[in-house]
């Protein structure tokens, strides 16, 4: 089944990144936008729309003196991820792509 | 727009990809760091010191690079990162050792200049399959060594501690960065 939150083109990326760094440190969000090569505007509202859904979690805290802002994706977003792109593999075999 | 599958499943290989490569950049550019201050003290110190008192000065950098680099090791970003790096270095190594029986080079110049050579073939290398920064840094470092060595023979080892050591240590604050 097609997870019309995740098919998008951006937040396809932004769920592959923080797939990727499941077992690791949440990722910040400068090296979100440097895998996913989002602006700003377009990150901040789409982090905000997975964060709705439950498929990811926003993290703040500071760095020193520093404020941060982090994300990680939950268990029930790393489920929705790859039943997506089981789905995606499934309808590329079958000649849909 | 509709993403087809196709289209979908190569947005996710890409972003996979540089997710990887920029993993692979935070793991590395401590070292990078580590290696440019080696390279600075060891080459600006072969330029003063006499010739037959640099192995006394790089022996003990070099293990001092390999003992400090050991507690660089971050297994959160990429557990057998280590075993990798080493793996990929490790033909460059064997190559170097033997190169140096083979060929006897006779001047303090090709001694110094071969291991940046070396590491320049090394990083090239790595770069193909690891990350894109490494071919470009392997390619100026070569470049710029050998400027030195036809160009300026009478400062190479100042000018490999400036370009090859401070090259390195830039490279890594760069990498850092990506």
């Amino acid at each position: 089944m097609l997870d019309e939150l995740i098919h998008q083109p951006l937040r396809l990326k932004l769920m592959t990144a923080l797939y990727a760094e499941r077992n690791l440190e949440p990722l910040d969000f400068p090296r979100i936008k440097r895998i996913t090569e989002a602006t700003d505007g377009n990150l901040g509202s789409h982090l905000t729309t997975l964060e709705k859904a439950g498929y990811i979690e926003i993290l703040k805290d500071f760095l020193g003196k520093k404020p941060r802002t982090r994300a990680k994706i939950t268990a029930s977003g790393q489920k929705a991820y790859r039943a997506h792109v089981a789905y995606l593999r499934e309808l590329l075999e079958q000649g849909e792509g | 727009m509709e993403l087809s599958p196709r289209e979908a499943l190569n947005l996710v290989s890409a972003t996979e990809s540089r997710a990887r490569e920029q993993r692979f950049y935070r793991f590395s550019s401590p070292h990078l760091v580590l290696w440019g201050v080696i390279w600075v003290i060891g080459y600006t110190g072969s330029g003063l010191l006499p010739v037959r008192d640099i192995n006394y000065l790089w022996l003990p950098l070099i293990a001092a690079g390999i003992v400090v680099g050991g507690f660089f090791r971050r297994k959160d970003i990429m557990p057998h990162a280590a075993t990798k790096a080493w793996l990929m270095m490790l033909p460059a190594l064997v190559f170097y050792i033997v190169t140096l029986i083979v060929m006897q080079p006779q001047q303090l110049a090709q001694f110094m200049i071969f291991p940046v050579l070396c590491v320049a073939v090394a990083y090239a290398y790595m770069g193909i399959f690891a990350g894109m920064g490494y071919l470009w840094i392997g390619t100026a470092l070569a470049v710029l060594g050998l400027g030195g060595y036809f160009f300026l023979p009478s400062i190479l080892p100042f000018w490999l501690a400036a370009v090859g050591g401070g090259g390195l240590i830039a490279s890594g604050l760069w990498l850092r960065s990506r």
